[in-house]
């Protein structure tokens, strides 16, 4: 199925908004693993999630979450021994799981597009500016100098605009940050209406960290472009997220608001989380010697390993006998928020 | 009367020359004139941003580089002063952790013959007695001795982290230096990892320099807090000091790229 | 520059020394070319005294290392006793086919592995990719003596090609054209022979140098991003692809003059490989110095050449890093 596209402005400005409807619905997604001809374990389960057009959702998850299988399995990216085992993406009404591969080559890159981790997903014999244009010319038959055109002003757009030196360098001549803004670049040149960002900030230092996280807040306002930000640190999202979905063992446990999640955190693995990230200390003096810092006893479960009950309850300080039994659904306490937890949802049963 | 820090830096410097002869690069000076102290049983956090010279610093202390001027003074003894080789006692008081374990750990080698190796070096010890430290230093830092023969790439990034402090520890040194050996664990790793730092150091006295360009992990950990950026230390104080009155521009920008408190109830500050 | 001058320095330095250490080995190798002389009873010793007098093969070796040295700045690299004749133009003669033999096998080679190794990398799961493997591996472990002598069989048996020598007797005097296409019939059996002698090691290298890349995490961001497999291939992976391959490039280009001596012989090519075996029979000293340093001369160039085509080609090497 060919999707006509209408030629865009060559400046960036506001795009007409878009209709209401979800750009993105993932519902019941589920995604299976398999570790050489033996037997199957699941990295997803049954994901449920929106993102309107505009919207900033973070996801918040640590290492063997599947928040990274997550992020490739939306872009059909999975490697070939990881199998969808159900549900459905849709994205702009197109159900993206019944494309195959040449559909998908358009949808990636210029409607739905991914920011990697490290900028070793940087060419090192390849200027960076070509590999700007590479992304361009992957998706548009335009003439070299429109495509360059677009490529100065994605460079621009991120910060790295105004001169000629940065595009025609390589990769291993520009620092860690200007290096994570030229992946930022391929990500936004085509104009995608989703992009994903998987722990964008997590080899960068402080202060480059806070640089990107600006920039992201920055687009924002600029045009409809929503964003998936994967991270493992929740101060990250504080001050860019609109929603929050917390992620662990493969399900997502705690779905709404950000502002409502973080001061009021319903599911125990989100509470216990957001006290474990560390903060300036209170006041004046000599370091405590008694104080620890606060933390989750135990360690994440191995996905092969699949508990009957909830995975979180051998953790969990709000254990109750029922977690051990059965898993957890989801369920709303209120219109906003979805917890998989039976605290907030025992007496339903 | 302050009691003699135990180990005393002055005047560091190090200079790196061009790579390649026919390219025409000034000298890169990634120590420039640094002075520290790190007072027995207590944490110096050392907070930079990425390329201020902070590794390299951490490679004099320990050996692995030469500086080109300066003195490093460990208890009362000039560690620049013996040579290009250090005295093999010295060298077993001051270990190093680095941020990625992975890396720092022999891949085809079990858990206890990881953290066996420097006892060999040492070979201070008996077949038996090396044993039973290798299963102590186990315990001590949270692994269960079933694991013993398990290869690096079986552990989690928590656990591997665990494996190279026992590894650091089975000397019983007194300095150790943590370069960056927190970041990049999970938020719940690294309390952890950071909580068995400090047991180990109430409980041994250990010496800490951490290293990191993460501010907030620093200040939860540290006594004192030296800021460095090219190649200079540009503020060391107190910790509540950094926090009340900050003097460098650098460390005003700093503390400005934190995130915000988060605002969640039923928790205090730290 | 610096270094270019600095890399030819290195490489006079590197040919001096092999010519004394083959002096010194052949000196003391045992035998003598005299020695064979001596033996006919017809000739009488103080002949063969004043024969070695007028070679000056009765002076110490310092000083017939300093001659030869001499000799060889003139440009005639010593003196042959066997073909009585200086020694340079005798081997630029037998040079120039050994050139031709091993520039032709070269290209071939180079020509057939690039395409094969890309695509057996390209499609690693596929049959072809493991039919290739197969092919490979029992070359690989096929001497190349074998190898030579099966042709050779095949040739004399079924007469589908000239089993040796480089011209016919029939094809002399005629024109250019006719010489050219004898000469390229009697080519064609001992390049294959180079040729297939050649393949599986750059055959394996190309295959393990794209597949390197194409696992490496730029090459997956491409696809991430939409981009066409071919397009990636040849635009994205190859180019950082080509890193190790120029090197080989070098060493092939350096082995030009080495690789081919025992096809030479075997085949009956004259080139420089029966001259040589030929000269070490018969202790014809200063011809095997000739040789063994004229090799030298193409492997030295030949690595001196990868180099800088491995500067232009790479640009992490060509331009600084951030310092």
């Amino acid at each position: 199925m060919e999707v006509a596209r209408a030629n865009p402005a060559p400046t960036r400005e506001r795009q007409p908004p878009r209709c209401a409807a979800s750009f993105l619905e993932v519902r019941d997604l589920g995604v299976r693993f398999r570790v050489d001809a033996g037997p199957e374990f699941t990295i997803l389960d049954r994901i449920n999630f929106d993102i309107a057009p505009g919207e900033i959702v973070g996801l918040l998850g640590e290492s063997g979450s599947g928040k990274t299988t997550m992020a490739l399995s939306l872009l059909r990216l999975l490697p070939p021994n990881a199998r969808v085992a159900g549900g459905s993406i849709r994205f702009r009404g197109r159900d993206l799981l019944s494309l195959n591969e040449r559909q998908l080559r358009e949808v990636r890159g210029a409607e739905l597009s991914l920011i990697y981790q490290d900028s070793s997903v940087l060419n090192p014999v390849m200027r960076v500016g070509d590999q700007v244009t590479e992304v361009v010319r992957a998706h548009h038959r335009w003439p070299m100098l429109r495509v360059r055109e677009e490529a100065m002003a994605a460079l621009a757009a991120v910060g790295l605009g105004g001169s000629d030196r940065i595009y025609t360098s390589y990769p291993h001549q520009l620092s860690g940050g200007q290096r994570q803004r030229i992946v930022i670049a391929q990500a936004l040149v085509c104009k995608p209406g989703l992009v994903i960002a998987d722990e964008p900030t997590a080899s960068l230092d402080a202060t480059t960290a806070a640089e990107i996280v600006d920039l992201v807040k920055g687009l924002k306002t600029v045009s409809d472009t929503s964003f998936l930000f994967i991270t493992h640190d929740p101060a990250t999202l504080a001050t860019l997220a609109d929603r929050v979905m917390v992620m662990y063992a493969g399900q997502i446990v705690e779905d709404g608001p950000l502002s409502e999640v973080y001061s009021q955190p319903q599911h125990p693995y989100t509470r216990a989380l957001l006290e474990c990230a560390p903060r300036p200390p209170a006041g004046g003096g000599v370091r405590d010697r008694g104080f620890r810092l606060a933390c989750i006893p135990g360690s994440p479960p191995d996905p092969m390993v699949t508990p009957p009950g909830c995975s979180f309850s051998n953790r969990c300080k709000d254990r109750m006998e029922i977690c051990d039994i059965r898993n957890p659904e989801e369920f709303r306490p209120s219109a906003s928020r979805t917890v998989r937890c039976f605290k907030y949802g025992a007496e339903q049963l | 009367m302050t009691p003699e820090p135990l180990m005393q830096v002055r005047g560091l410097r190090k200079a790196y020359a061009p790579s390649h002869w026919w390219r025409k690069r000034l000298p890169f000076l990634a120590l420039d004139n640094v002075d520290l102290a790190i007072q027995t049983g207590q944490t110096l956090a050392l907070v930079g941003e990425s390329g201020c010279g902070k590794t390299t610093l951490a490679m004099c202390l320990v050996g692995l580089e030469q500086p080109d001027a300066g003195e490093i003074w460990f208890e009362g003894k000039n560690l620049l002063a013996e040579g290009r080789r250090r005295k093999a006692g010295v060298r077993y008081e001051i270990q190093l952790i680095f941020q990625d374990s992975a890396g720092a750990l022999n891949p085809r080698m079990s858990a206890a013959q990881i953290i066996e190796e420097p006892l060999l070096i040492r070979q201070q010890e008996s077949s038996k007695e090396r044993y039973g430290l290798v299963l102590e230093m186990m315990a001590q830092v949270g692994l269960s001795p079933t694991w013993k023969d398990r290869r690096p790439h079986q552990f989690s990034g928590g656990q591997r982290q665990r494996l190279a402090i026992a590894r650091a520890l089975v000397l019983k040194p007194k300095l150790l230096i943590l370069d960056e050996a927190l970041t990049g664990l999970d938020l719940s790793m690294q309390g952890q990892i950071a909580n068995l730092l400090l047991d180990l150091q109430a409980s041994d006295g250990l010496s800490y320099l951490y290293i990191s360009h993460n501010l907030e992990l620093a200040g939860q950990i540290a006594d004192e807090i030296a800021v460095m950026s090219g190649g200079r230390i540009v503020e060391c104080t107190s910790r509540s000091e950094l926090y009340t009155r900050p003097h460098h521009p650098h460390t005003l920008a700093l503390l400005a790229s934190m995130p915000p408190k988060l605002a969640y109830g039923a928790h205090s500050g730290g | 520059m610096r270094y270019l001058g600095l890399r030819f320095l290195q490489s006079i330095f590197v040919l001096l020394g092999v010519s004394l250490l083959s002096f010194i080995f052949l000196e003391l190798a045992p035998g003598n070319f005299f020695d064979e002389i001596r033996l006919n009873p017809q000739i009488s010793g103080a002949t063969v005294a004043s024969m070695k007098k007028q070679y000056g093969m009765d002076q110490p070796l310092p000083v017939r290392y300093f001659r030869w040295l001499d000799s060889a700045a003139k440009g005639k690299l010593g003196f042959s006793f066997a073909y009585n004749a200086p020694v340079a133009p005798l081997l630029w003669a037998r040079a120039r086919n050994t050139l031709l033999l091993t520039g032709s096998a070269t290209l071939f080679a180079w020509l057939v592995a690039l395409p094969l190794g890309i695509l057996g990398a390209a499609k690693r799961h596929r049959w072809i990719s493991h039919a290739c493997e197969l092919f490979t591996s029992a070359l690989l472990a096929t001497p190349d003596l074998l190898l030579a002598l099966g042709f050779l069989f095949l040739a004399v048996h079924f007469r589908w090609f000239h089993a040796g020598g480089m011209f016919s007797r029939e094809s002399a005097g005629e024109g250019t054209w006719a010489l050219s296409k004898d000469l390229a019939a009697h080519l064609v059996l001992p390049v294959a022979v180079l040729v297939l002698g050649s393949l599986p090691i750059l055959l394996r290298h190309t295959r393990a140098a794209v597949l390197e890349v194409l696992d490496s995490p730029y090459v997956r961001a491409a696809r991430g991003h939409g981009i066409s497999p071919w397009r990636i291939l040849f635009r994205h992976a190859l180019p950082a692809a080509i890193n190790p391959l120029v090197s080989l490039f070098g060493f092939s280009l350096g082995s030009l003059l080495s690789a081919s001596l025992l096809t030479e012989v075997v085949m009956s090519w004259p080139g420089l490989g029966p001259l040589l075996l030929e000269a070490v029979l018969a202790r014809d000293i200063y011809v095997v110095i000739g040789a063994v340093v004229f090799s030298t001369v193409f492997l030295v160039f030949g690595t001196l050449l990868a180099d800088f085509l491995l500067f232009a080609a790479d640009p992490r090497i060509r331009t600084e890093g951030l310092a």
